[in-house]
Protein backbone atom coordinates (compact mmCIF):
# COMPACT_ATOMS: atom_id res chain seq x y z
CA UNK A 1 0.00 0.00 0.00
CA UNK A 2 2.79 2.34 0.95
CA UNK A 3 4.72 1.78 -2.27
CA UNK A 4 1.47 2.12 -4.21
CA UNK A 5 0.87 5.53 -2.63
CA UNK A 6 4.40 6.62 -3.46
CA UNK A 7 4.15 5.57 -7.10
CA UNK A 8 0.75 7.22 -7.32
CA UNK A 9 2.00 10.51 -5.89
CA UNK A 10 4.66 10.47 -8.58
CA UNK A 11 2.05 11.00 -11.30
CA UNK A 12 1.09 14.68 -10.65
CA UNK A 13 4.78 15.64 -10.43
CA UNK A 14 5.53 13.92 -13.74
CA UNK A 15 2.41 15.52 -15.22
CA UNK A 16 3.59 18.95 -14.03
CA UNK A 17 7.05 18.54 -15.62
CA UNK A 18 5.52 17.34 -18.89
CA UNK A 19 3.09 20.26 -18.75
CA UNK A 20 5.98 22.72 -18.39
CA UNK A 21 7.71 21.14 -21.41
CA UNK A 22 4.43 21.41 -23.36
CA UNK A 23 3.93 25.04 -22.30
CA UNK A 24 7.41 26.08 -23.49
CA UNK A 25 6.95 24.17 -26.76
CA UNK A 26 3.57 25.83 -27.30
CA UNK A 27 5.21 29.23 -26.97
CA UNK A 28 7.61 28.38 -29.81
CA UNK A 29 4.77 26.84 -31.83
CA UNK A 30 3.07 30.24 -31.70
CA UNK A 31 6.31 31.99 -32.65
CA UNK A 32 6.42 29.82 -35.79
CA UNK A 33 2.90 30.96 -36.62
CA UNK A 34 4.15 34.53 -36.21
CA UNK A 35 6.21 33.87 -39.36
CA UNK A 36 3.02 34.18 -41.36
CA UNK A 37 3.58 37.50 -43.13
CA UNK A 38 -0.09 38.48 -43.26
CA UNK A 39 -0.37 38.45 -39.44
CA UNK A 40 -3.51 36.31 -39.61
CA UNK A 41 -2.69 34.36 -36.50
CA UNK A 42 -1.97 37.09 -33.99
CA UNK A 43 -4.89 35.75 -31.94
CA UNK A 44 -2.85 32.60 -31.28
CA UNK A 45 -0.92 34.55 -28.64
CA UNK A 46 -3.95 34.14 -26.42
CA UNK A 47 -3.19 30.42 -26.38
CA UNK A 48 0.25 30.90 -24.76
CA UNK A 49 -0.86 31.23 -21.10
CA UNK A 50 -3.46 28.45 -21.43
CA UNK A 51 -1.25 25.49 -20.38
CA UNK A 52 -0.05 27.45 -17.34
CA UNK A 53 -3.68 28.21 -16.39
CA UNK A 54 -4.61 24.56 -16.96
CA UNK A 55 -1.70 23.39 -14.78
CA UNK A 56 -2.92 25.68 -12.01
CA UNK A 57 -6.46 24.26 -12.45
CA UNK A 58 -5.03 20.72 -12.41
CA UNK A 59 -3.33 21.38 -9.09
CA UNK A 60 -6.73 21.74 -7.45
CA UNK A 61 -9.00 19.81 -9.83
CA UNK A 62 -6.93 16.97 -11.27
CA UNK A 63 -9.55 15.62 -13.64
CA UNK A 64 -10.73 18.96 -15.08
CA UNK A 65 -7.18 20.26 -15.49
CA UNK A 66 -6.10 17.01 -17.13
CA UNK A 67 -9.04 17.04 -19.49
CA UNK A 68 -8.30 20.64 -20.49
CA UNK A 69 -4.66 19.69 -21.20
CA UNK A 70 -5.81 16.79 -23.41
CA UNK A 71 -8.18 19.09 -25.30
CA UNK A 72 -5.42 21.66 -25.76
CA UNK A 73 -3.09 18.96 -27.14
CA UNK A 74 -5.73 17.94 -29.69
CA UNK A 75 -6.51 21.59 -30.54
CA UNK A 76 -2.83 22.35 -31.25
CA UNK A 77 -2.60 19.50 -33.76
CA UNK A 78 -5.86 20.54 -35.41
CA UNK A 79 -4.67 24.17 -35.63
CA UNK A 80 -1.44 23.06 -37.30
CA UNK A 81 -3.30 20.91 -39.83
CA UNK A 82 -6.01 23.45 -40.63
CA UNK A 83 -4.29 26.85 -40.56
CA UNK A 84 -0.67 26.26 -41.44
CA UNK A 85 1.35 29.45 -42.04
CA UNK A 86 3.65 27.85 -44.59
CA UNK A 87 4.96 24.51 -45.71
CA UNK A 88 7.76 22.34 -44.27
CA UNK A 89 11.20 23.62 -45.27
CA UNK A 90 9.91 27.15 -45.64
CA UNK A 91 9.93 27.98 -41.95
CA UNK A 92 12.32 26.24 -39.53
CA UNK A 93 10.43 23.91 -37.23
CA UNK A 94 7.28 23.89 -39.34
CA UNK A 95 5.59 20.52 -39.78
CA UNK A 96 2.72 18.63 -38.23
CA UNK A 97 4.99 15.74 -37.15
CA UNK A 98 7.12 18.10 -35.04
CA UNK A 99 3.99 19.72 -33.62
CA UNK A 100 2.64 16.33 -32.57
CA UNK A 101 5.93 15.08 -31.08
CA UNK A 102 7.17 18.23 -29.35
CA UNK A 103 3.97 20.15 -28.50
CA UNK A 104 0.91 17.89 -28.45
CA UNK A 105 2.55 14.78 -26.96
CA UNK A 106 3.87 16.41 -23.74
CA UNK A 107 0.53 18.21 -23.25
CA UNK A 108 -1.42 15.01 -23.91
CA UNK A 109 0.75 12.90 -21.58
CA UNK A 110 0.50 15.57 -18.90
CA UNK A 111 -3.30 15.60 -19.15
CA UNK A 112 -3.55 11.81 -19.19
CA UNK A 113 -1.32 11.46 -16.13
CA UNK A 114 -3.54 13.89 -14.20
CA UNK A 115 -6.65 11.94 -15.24
CA UNK A 116 -5.05 8.56 -14.36
CA UNK A 117 -4.01 9.94 -11.00
CA UNK A 118 -7.55 11.12 -10.29
CA UNK A 119 -9.00 7.69 -11.18
CA UNK A 120 -6.43 5.92 -9.02
CA UNK A 121 -7.29 8.12 -6.05
CA UNK A 122 -11.00 7.38 -6.56
CA UNK A 123 -10.39 3.63 -6.83
CA UNK A 124 -8.19 3.58 -3.71
CA UNK A 125 -10.84 5.54 -1.79
CA UNK A 126 -13.48 3.01 -2.87
CA UNK A 127 -11.23 0.13 -1.81
CA UNK A 128 -10.81 1.67 1.64
CA UNK B 1 30.39 34.12 5.78
CA UNK B 2 33.79 33.72 7.42
CA UNK B 3 37.03 32.58 5.77
CA UNK B 4 36.73 29.15 7.39
CA UNK B 5 33.24 28.81 5.95
CA UNK B 6 34.46 29.92 2.53
CA UNK B 7 37.01 27.12 2.59
CA UNK B 8 34.27 24.70 3.58
CA UNK B 9 32.04 25.89 0.76
CA UNK B 10 34.89 26.35 -1.73
CA UNK B 11 33.67 23.54 -3.96
CA UNK B 12 30.08 24.83 -3.94
CA UNK B 13 31.24 28.39 -4.66
CA UNK B 14 33.32 27.17 -7.61
CA UNK B 15 30.27 25.30 -8.94
CA UNK B 16 28.11 28.36 -8.35
CA UNK B 17 30.27 30.72 -10.41
CA UNK B 18 30.77 28.09 -13.11
CA UNK B 19 26.98 27.70 -13.25
CA UNK B 20 26.61 31.47 -13.67
CA UNK B 21 29.02 31.36 -16.64
CA UNK B 22 27.09 28.35 -17.97
CA UNK B 23 23.79 30.24 -17.61
CA UNK B 24 25.23 33.27 -19.43
CA UNK B 25 26.46 30.99 -22.19
CA UNK B 26 23.01 29.36 -22.49
CA UNK B 27 21.37 32.80 -22.63
CA UNK B 28 23.73 33.94 -25.43
CA UNK B 29 23.03 30.77 -27.44
CA UNK B 30 19.26 31.10 -26.89
CA UNK B 31 19.26 34.81 -27.77
CA UNK B 32 21.19 34.23 -31.00
CA UNK B 33 18.86 31.28 -31.82
CA UNK B 34 15.83 33.48 -31.31
CA UNK B 35 17.24 36.17 -33.61
CA UNK B 36 18.15 33.64 -36.31
CA UNK B 37 14.85 31.79 -36.07
CA UNK B 38 12.33 34.61 -35.68
CA UNK B 39 13.86 38.08 -36.14
CA UNK B 40 15.89 37.59 -39.34
CA UNK B 41 14.79 34.15 -40.55
CA UNK B 42 15.78 32.64 -43.83
CA UNK B 43 13.23 31.16 -46.17
CA UNK B 44 11.37 31.82 -49.37
CA UNK B 45 8.12 33.67 -48.84
CA UNK B 46 8.37 34.75 -45.24
CA UNK B 47 8.29 38.43 -44.32
CA UNK B 48 6.55 39.25 -47.55
CA UNK B 49 6.06 42.87 -46.49
CA UNK B 50 9.82 43.46 -46.25
CA UNK B 51 11.05 41.64 -49.31
CA UNK B 52 8.19 41.39 -51.79
CA UNK B 53 8.03 38.12 -53.64
CA UNK B 54 11.50 37.02 -52.79
CA UNK B 55 11.25 36.68 -49.04
CA UNK B 56 14.47 36.55 -47.08
CA UNK B 57 15.85 33.52 -48.84
CA UNK B 58 17.91 35.49 -51.31
CA UNK B 59 19.24 38.42 -49.36
CA UNK B 60 18.56 37.17 -45.85
CA UNK B 61 22.22 36.99 -44.91
CA UNK B 62 22.60 40.75 -45.20
CA UNK B 63 19.65 41.65 -43.00
CA UNK B 64 20.71 42.95 -39.62
CA UNK B 65 19.48 42.63 -36.05
CA UNK B 66 21.00 44.92 -33.39
CA UNK B 67 23.38 46.15 -36.10
CA UNK B 68 24.84 42.71 -36.78
CA UNK B 69 24.19 40.95 -40.12
CA UNK B 70 22.65 37.46 -40.18
CA UNK B 71 25.82 35.64 -41.23
CA UNK B 72 27.63 37.10 -38.21
CA UNK B 73 24.76 36.03 -35.95
CA UNK B 74 25.27 32.50 -37.30
CA UNK B 75 28.96 32.68 -36.39
CA UNK B 76 28.11 34.04 -32.91
CA UNK B 77 25.59 31.21 -32.45
CA UNK B 78 28.05 28.54 -33.63
CA UNK B 79 30.95 29.63 -31.46
CA UNK B 80 28.80 30.37 -28.43
CA UNK B 81 27.49 26.80 -28.79
CA UNK B 82 31.03 25.41 -28.93
CA UNK B 83 31.85 27.28 -25.69
CA UNK B 84 28.61 25.98 -24.17
CA UNK B 85 29.52 22.41 -25.15
CA UNK B 86 32.87 22.80 -23.36
CA UNK B 87 31.17 24.23 -20.26
CA UNK B 88 28.55 21.47 -20.22
CA UNK B 89 31.28 18.80 -20.40
CA UNK B 90 33.14 20.55 -17.57
CA UNK B 91 29.89 20.73 -15.56
CA UNK B 92 29.37 16.99 -16.12
CA UNK B 93 32.97 16.20 -15.15
CA UNK B 94 32.67 18.22 -11.92
CA UNK B 95 29.38 16.53 -11.03
CA UNK B 96 30.55 13.04 -11.95
CA UNK B 97 30.76 11.87 -8.34
CA UNK B 98 27.32 13.39 -7.64
CA UNK B 99 25.88 11.44 -10.57
CA UNK B 100 27.42 8.20 -9.28
CA UNK B 101 26.06 8.85 -5.81
CA UNK B 102 22.58 9.59 -7.16
CA UNK B 103 22.62 6.37 -9.21
CA UNK B 104 23.50 4.40 -6.08
CA UNK B 105 20.81 6.11 -3.99
CA UNK B 106 18.12 5.66 -6.61
CA UNK B 107 19.12 2.02 -7.12
CA UNK B 108 19.20 1.24 -3.41
CA UNK B 109 15.62 2.32 -2.75
CA UNK B 110 12.86 4.17 -4.48
CA UNK B 111 10.67 6.59 -2.54
CA UNK B 112 10.87 9.23 0.17
CA UNK B 113 13.75 11.66 -0.15
CA UNK B 114 15.28 9.53 -2.89
CA UNK B 115 12.39 10.56 -5.14
CA UNK B 116 13.82 14.06 -5.53
CA UNK B 117 17.23 12.62 -6.32
CA UNK B 118 15.56 10.46 -8.96
CA UNK B 119 13.88 13.51 -10.48
CA UNK B 120 17.17 15.42 -10.57
CA UNK B 121 18.92 12.42 -12.10
CA UNK B 122 16.29 11.93 -14.82
CA UNK B 123 16.24 15.68 -15.63
CA UNK B 124 20.07 15.82 -15.81
CA UNK B 125 20.43 12.73 -17.99
CA UNK B 126 17.60 13.80 -20.34
CA UNK B 127 19.12 17.25 -20.58
CA UNK B 128 22.55 15.85 -21.42
CA UNK B 129 21.21 13.43 -24.07
CA UNK B 130 19.11 16.15 -25.72
CA UNK B 131 22.05 18.55 -25.60
CA UNK B 132 24.26 15.99 -27.36
CA UNK B 133 21.57 15.46 -30.04
CA UNK B 134 21.34 19.22 -30.50
CA UNK B 135 25.12 19.60 -30.73
CA UNK B 136 25.30 16.80 -33.28
CA UNK B 137 22.51 18.29 -35.43
CA UNK B 138 24.20 21.69 -35.07
CA UNK B 139 27.51 20.30 -36.30
CA UNK B 140 25.72 18.62 -39.23
CA UNK B 141 24.15 21.97 -40.19
CA UNK B 142 27.41 23.83 -39.72
CA UNK B 143 29.96 21.43 -41.20
CA UNK B 144 28.29 18.60 -43.14
CA UNK B 145 25.43 20.44 -44.86
CA UNK B 146 26.45 24.12 -44.75
CA UNK B 147 24.32 26.79 -46.33
CA UNK B 148 25.18 28.39 -49.63
CA UNK B 149 25.23 25.34 -51.91
CA UNK B 150 22.39 26.78 -54.00
CA UNK B 151 20.19 23.77 -53.47
CA UNK B 152 17.41 25.58 -51.63
CA UNK B 153 14.75 24.90 -54.25
CA UNK B 154 15.96 21.31 -54.75
CA UNK B 155 15.62 20.95 -50.98
CA UNK B 156 12.02 22.19 -51.05
CA UNK B 157 11.27 19.61 -53.76
CA UNK B 158 12.93 16.85 -51.74
CA UNK B 159 16.09 16.58 -53.87
CA UNK B 160 18.58 18.53 -51.76
CA UNK B 161 21.81 17.39 -50.07
CA UNK B 162 21.36 14.76 -47.40
CA UNK B 163 23.24 13.43 -44.39
CA UNK B 164 22.13 10.03 -43.07
CA UNK B 165 19.20 10.26 -45.47
CA UNK B 166 17.88 13.52 -44.04
CA UNK B 167 17.85 16.84 -45.86
CA UNK B 168 19.19 20.05 -44.37
CA UNK B 169 15.72 21.39 -43.54
CA UNK B 170 14.90 18.21 -41.56
CA UNK B 171 18.16 18.53 -39.60
CA UNK B 172 17.27 22.17 -38.95
CA UNK B 173 13.77 21.24 -37.74
CA UNK B 174 15.23 18.60 -35.39
CA UNK B 175 17.83 21.10 -34.18
CA UNK B 176 15.29 23.81 -33.33
CA UNK B 177 12.72 21.55 -31.68
CA UNK B 178 15.28 19.68 -29.59
CA UNK B 179 16.63 23.06 -28.44
CA UNK B 180 13.09 24.07 -27.40
CA UNK B 181 12.86 20.87 -25.30
CA UNK B 182 16.28 21.67 -23.83
CA UNK B 183 15.07 25.15 -22.84
CA UNK B 184 12.05 23.59 -21.10
CA UNK B 185 14.15 20.99 -19.25
CA UNK B 186 16.69 23.67 -18.22
CA UNK B 187 13.76 25.44 -16.50
CA UNK B 188 12.86 22.19 -14.70
CA UNK B 189 16.55 21.62 -13.81
CA UNK B 190 16.70 25.11 -12.25
CA UNK B 191 13.41 24.56 -10.37
CA UNK B 192 14.74 21.27 -8.95
CA UNK B 193 17.97 22.92 -7.79
CA UNK B 194 16.35 26.21 -6.78
CA UNK B 195 16.91 25.77 -3.04
CA UNK B 196 20.65 25.21 -3.57
CA UNK B 197 20.87 28.31 -5.81
CA UNK B 198 19.00 30.52 -3.30
CA UNK B 199 20.93 29.30 -0.24
CA UNK B 200 24.33 29.70 -1.86
CA UNK B 201 23.38 33.10 -3.32
CA UNK B 202 22.41 34.27 0.18
CA UNK B 203 25.72 33.07 1.64
CA UNK B 204 27.77 34.73 -1.12
CA UNK B 205 25.83 38.01 -0.81
CA UNK B 206 26.36 37.86 2.97
CA UNK B 207 30.08 37.34 2.43
CA UNK B 208 30.34 40.29 0.04
CA UNK B 209 28.33 42.46 2.44
CA UNK B 210 30.58 41.38 5.30
CA UNK B 211 33.66 42.37 3.30
CA UNK B 212 32.21 45.80 2.60
CA UNK B 213 31.07 46.42 6.18
CA UNK B 214 34.42 45.28 7.64
CA UNK B 215 36.31 47.58 5.30
CA UNK B 216 34.10 50.52 6.34
CA UNK B 217 34.70 49.70 10.03
CA UNK B 218 38.48 49.56 9.51
CA UNK B 219 38.44 52.90 7.69
CA UNK B 220 36.36 54.54 10.45
CA UNK B 221 38.79 53.19 13.16
CA UNK B 222 41.78 54.58 11.26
Amino acid sequence: MNSECQSRSYLPKAALWLGIIGAVSLLFFNLIFQEDWTQRYVWLWFVVPLPVVFLIVAKKYRFSGGLLMVLLAIAVTVIDILISPGYPGQVAGKGVVYTIIFVSLPLLLSGLLYIIYRFRVISSQKAE
Amino acid sequence: MKLVEIKRYQKSITYYFLDIILALSIISVLASSYILWFVIPRGYGVHFDMCGNEGMGFGGNYFTALGIPRYLWIEIHNWASVILLGLVLLHLLLHWSWLGEMFKRVNSQFGGTVRKAGEQLIASITLFILFMVDCFSGFVLWLMLPRGALDYFYMLQGGGRTFWGLQRNVWLDIHVWVSVSIAAIVIIHIILNWRWVVELSKRIIEWFRGLFINRNKKESVQ
